[in-house]
C-alpha cells in the first residue's frame, strides 16, 4: 500500500478515534449533566412540594400557586422533557414508571391541595398523600440516581473498551508506522552514510512495494550505477596509467636515442628536439624550438628541398635521403635523413617527425677507403706501364730475336699485364664514381658508331667463340649530347658480358632504337643467364652470380655497377630479363635530350 | 725530309718509364735526350732544340703544364711539337690549356710503346704550325 494512502488511513483512523472517543466523552458528559439535573430536579420536587404544603397550610396561596406552577413544569419536564429546564424526556422503564407515578400522584396531590383550600378537612388526606408523594419523589430521585449510576457504569465500560480499542488501534498504527516508515528510514540512515563514506557495495533492503520500496530500489540502482561508473573509471585510469607508462617508455627511448629526432608542426616549425639532435646540430633545445630545420640545413639545391616537401606534404609519404647540413659550429656533416608525415583523423598532415643519422664518419671512412683505392690504383700504373712496355719491346724483338717458346711466355706476361691495366682502370672508375669526382664532357654522340667501336674491340673473342652477332640500328636516331667515353663503357661492358657468358656458337643481338623521349639499347644473348635468386644483386658492387663466377674466372663484379652508375648519372634507366641457361636481355634507355656538362676532376677510363 | 736522325726530348720523372721510352726510341733510331723534371726539361729544350718533346705532367720541381707554358713563351719554343704523356687529366682547366697548345696527350698506361712511336712519327711528319 502506498505510504500516502497509509498516512491518510492513519490520519483518518486517528481522527476517527478522536472523534469517537470525543463523541463518547461528550455523550458521557451530556448524560452526566442531564442525569444530574434530573436528579437535581427530582430532589427539588420533594423540597418544593414540602414548601408548597407549608405555604398551603400557612394560607399563602399565591406563592403556593407560583411554586405549584413551577412544580408542574418540573414534573412535566421530567416526564416529557423541557427545553427551558434542559430536561430530557424520561428514559428507562423504571424511571418512567416512577415519574409517571409521581406525576399522577402530583395531580392527585394538587387536587387535594385545591380541595384543602376550600375544605380544611382534606388536610389529613393531604398529609397522607404527601407522604406517599414524598416517598415517590424519593424513589424518583433514587431511581434517577440508580439509573444514572448504571449509565455511568455502562459508559465507563464503553469508555474502557473504547480506550482499549483505541490503544489497540494506535499500537497497530504504531507498529505499521514503525515497519513501513521508520524501518526504511532507519535503513536509509544506516546505509547512506556508508555509501557516502565510499562503500559503494552497500544496498538498501527493498521490502515493500510502496514509496519507500521504490525509493530504495531507485537508490539501489543509483548505487549500482555509481559503482559501475566507479569501476569503469578505475579501469580507465588503470589503462591510462599503462598508456602513460608506455608513452614514458617511448619518451625515454626518444630522449635517449642516439639518432637525432625532431618533431615539427605541419608548416615545419620545430616543436621538439631530442638531446641527440642538440648534440648533432649543435643547437640547443631553446634555440631550436620555434625555429625551422633550415637553421642547420639549407645547403642542398632548391630542387632537393622542393622534392622533399613534395613527397612529405603533397604525397604525404616518407622521405628518405642523404643530406649535407651545417652544425652551429659551422662544421658540415653528412646525414641520412628520414622524414615522416603524421596524419590526423581527417587525413591532413598534423606533424612531421624527422630522424637524422650522422653518417659523416661513415662517409669519411668510405671516402678514405675510396681515396686509398684511387691512390693505390694510380700508383700501380707506372710499374704496369714499365712491365707492359718492356714486354712489348721484347716481343717486338728490340732486344734480339726470340724463339717461339720465349714468344709464348712473353705473350702470357703481356696478357697478365694487360689484364692488370684493365683492373686498375676499373678500380679507378669505381672510386671516381663513388667520390663523385669524374667529369662528363658531352658532345654529340652517334650511338651506332659508339656501338660499333665497342663491337670491334670484341672482334677477336667473337670470332674465337664463333658467336653470331646481329646488330640493328634505327637509321633515324639523332646524335645525342653524351660523353663518348661513358657511352663506350656502357656498350663495352654490356657487349663483353654478353659475349663472355654465352657459350661457343651462341648468339648475341644488339638493337639501338628510340621512342619519343628516349634512345633504347637492347643487348641480348643466349648465355648462361642470371639465376632468379641472385637477380636483385646484379648491379651491386663486386657481385658476381655463382654461375658466372664458376664459368669465367675473369670478372670483377664491378662492370654492371659502373654501368648503372653512369646510366643513373646520365638520367637514363637500365633493367634486364634473364632466365638461367636460356639467356639474358638488358634494356637501357637514355634521354634524347642528352646530358649536361659535369665539372669534375677526372674522367672515367 | 732529311735522313738525319731526329732528336726527341723525353721529360719524365719516373725512372722505369723514362728508361723504357729511351730504350724504345733509341732502338727506333732516334736521338734521345732525357730530363727528370720540368725545370731540367725546359733548360735542355731551350739549349738543344729537339725536334719533338714527350712531356709528362706530374713531376717534381716544375710540372709539365708550367714547363709547357714557359716553353711556349720562347721564340723557338712556341712552335715545337709537344706530346703530353700522363696517366690522367687532373682537371678540366689544365686539360683545356693543354689542348690549346699541345698537340696530343696520351694516357701512358693505355698505350703501347709502338703507338707512342707511331704518334711521334706522325707528328714529326706533319708540317710545323
Amino acid at each position: 500500500m502506498k505510504i500516502v494512502n497509509l498516512l491518510l488511513l492513519l490520519v483518518s483512523a486517528l481522527l476517527a478515534l478522536v472523534i469517537i472517543n470525543g463523541g463518547i466523552i461528550y455523550y458521557f458528559n451530556n448524560q452526566m449533566t442531564s442525569d444530574s439535573r434530573v436528579v437535581n430536579y427530582a430532589g427539588i420536587i420533594r423540597g418544593a412540594t414540602q414548601r408548597v404544603i407549608k405555604l398551603e397550610l400557612a394560607g399563602d396561596y399565591s406563592q403556593a400557586d407560583e411554586l405549584i406552577a413551577e412544580l408542574d413544569q418540573i414534573i412535566s419536564g421530567l416526564k416529557n422533557g423541557d427545553k427551558n429546564l434542559n430536561l430530557p424526556q424520561a428514559s428507562g422503564d423504571k424511571f418512567i414508571a416512577v415519574i409517571n407515578e409521581v406525576s399522577d400522584t402530583w395531580i392527585t396531590l394538587k387536587q387535594t391541595l385545591y380541595q384543602t383550600r376550600q375544605d380544611s378537612d382534606s388536610r389529613s388526606r393531604l398529609v397522607e398523600e404527601s407522604e406517599d408523594y414524598f416517598y415517590l419523589t424519593n424513589q424518583a430521585v433514587g431511581v434517577a440516581e440508580e439509573f444514572s449510576r448504571n449509565k455511568v457504569t455502562n459508559l465507563k465500560t464503553v469508555i474502557i473498551v473504547s480506550s482499549i480499542i483505541s490503544l489497540g488501534i494506535i499500537s497497530a498504527m504504531w507498529v505499521v508506522i514503525r515497519r513501513k516508515i521508520f524501518k526504511p528510514l532507519i535503513n536509509l540512515a544506516e546505509i547512506l552514510p556508508k555509501i557516502a563514506g565510499g562503500d559503494l557495495s552497500q544496498r538498501l533492503k527493498v521490502e515493500s512495494n510502496d514509496e519507500f520500496g521504490i525509493l530504495a530500489s531507485l537508490f539501489n540502482i543509483t548505487a549500482t550505477k555509481l559503482q559501475q561508473s566507479y569501476e569503469k573509471i578505475k579501469e580507465k585510469t588503470g589503462e591510462l596509467s599503462v598508456k602513460v607508462g608506455e608513452l614514458q617508455k617511448f619518451q625515454l627511448a626518444v630522449e635517449n636515442a642516439n639518432e637525432h629526432v625532431i618533431i615539427t608542426d605541419a608548416d615545419g616549425n620545430i616543436l621538439y628536439v631530442n638531446p641527440a639532435a642538440e648534440r648533432i646540430t649543435g643547437y640547443s633545445r631553446r634555440e631550436s624550438i620555434g625555429a625551422r630545420p633550415s637553421l642547420w640545413g639549407n645547403l642542398m639545391t632548391k630542387e632537393f628541398y622542393a622534392n622533399l616537401w613534395r613527397i612529405i606534404r603533397d604525397e604525404k609519404k616518407v622521405f628518405t635521403g642523404e643530406i649535407t647540413n651545417r652544425r652551429k659550429s659551422g662544421e658540415l656533416y653528412q646525414a641520412i635523413v628520414n622524414i615522416s608525415p603524421i596524419l590526423g583523423a581527417g587525413g591532413e598532415v598534423k606533424f612531421f617527425v624527422g630522424l637524422e643519422r650522422d653518417v659523416t664518419l661513415e662517409r669519411n671512412i668510405d671516402k678514405a677507403k675510396t681515396e686509398f683505392v684511387s691512390l693505390a690504383s694510380h700508383q700501380l700504373r707506372t710499374p704496369l706501364s714499365a712491365i707492359n712496355w718492356y714486354t712489348e719491346m721484347l716481343l717486338a724483338g728490340d732486344a734480339g730475336k726470340i724463339n717461339a717458346v720465349q714468344k709464348r711466355y712473353l705473350e702470357e706476361v703481356y696478357q697478365g699485364g694487360q689484364r692488370m691495366v684493365g683492373l686498375v682502370n676499373v678500380f679507378l672508375n669505381v672510386s671516381r664514381i663513388e667520390l663523385g669526382t669524374f667529369v662528363i664532357e658531352p658532345e654529340p654522340v652517334n650511338l651506332q658508331e659508339a656501338a660499333q667501336i665497342a663491337l670491334k674491340e670484341l672482334r677477336l673473342i667473337i670470332r674465337e667463340k664463333k658467336i653470331k652477332v646481329t646488330a640493328t640500328y634505327d637509321a633515324k636516331l639523332p646524335s645525342i649530347l653524351l660523353d663518348p667515353k661513358l657511352i663506350n663503357i656502357i656498350f663495352q661492358n654490356l657487349l663483353s658480358n654478353a659475349v663472355k657468358y654465352t657459350p661457343a656458337e651462341g648468339a648475341v643481338s644488339l638493337e639501338v632504337s628510340q621512342d619519343e623521349k628516349n634512345a633504347i639499347i637492347r643487348v641480348s644473348d643466349t648465355g648462361c643467364g642470371i639465376p632468379r635468386n641472385q637477380q636483385a644483386k646484379i648491379f651491386s658492387k663486386l657481385f658476381r652470380a655463382d654461375n658466372a663466377a664458376s664459368q669465367e674466372t675473369e670478372g670483377t663484379g664491378l662492370g654492371l655497377y659502373i654501368v648503372k652508375a653512369i646510366i643513373d648519372r646520365l638520367g637514363g634507366s637500365i633493367r634486364f630479363e634473364s632466365e638461367q641457361d636460356k639467356g639474358t636481355t638488358f634494356f637501357v634507355t637514355l634521354p634524347l635530350a642528352g646530358m649536361a656538362k659535369k665539372e669534375g676532376i677526372k674522367t672515367l677510363e | 725530309m732529311t735522313k738525319k736522325s731526329q732528336t726527341i726530348l723525353i721529360v719524365e720523372d719516373e725512372k722505369p718509364l723514362i728508361r723504357a721510352l729511351c730504350d724504345k726510341f733509341r732502338h727506333e733510331g732516334f736521338n734521345v735526350l732525357e730530363a727528370r723534371n720540368g725545370a731540367e726539361g725546359l733548360e735542355v729544350a731551350l739549349r738543344e732544340h729537339p725536334d719533338l718533346i714527350l712531356l709528362d705532367i706530374i713531376m717534381p720541381v716544375m710540372d709539365g703544364v708550367s714547363m709547357f707554358k714557359k716553353l711556349r713563351e720562347d721564340e723557338w719554343g712556341k712552335s715545337v711539337p709537344v706530346i703530353m704523356l700522363t696517366n690522367l687529366i687532373y682537371n678540366e682547366k689544365i686539360a683545356e690549356a693543354i689542348m690549346q697548345g699541345s698537340h696530343e696527350y696520351l694516357v701512358k698506361s693505355d698505350f703501347k710503346l709502338e703507338d707512342v712511336v707511331a704518334k711521334v712519327r706522325e707528328r714529326l711528319a706533319m708540317p710545323h704550325n
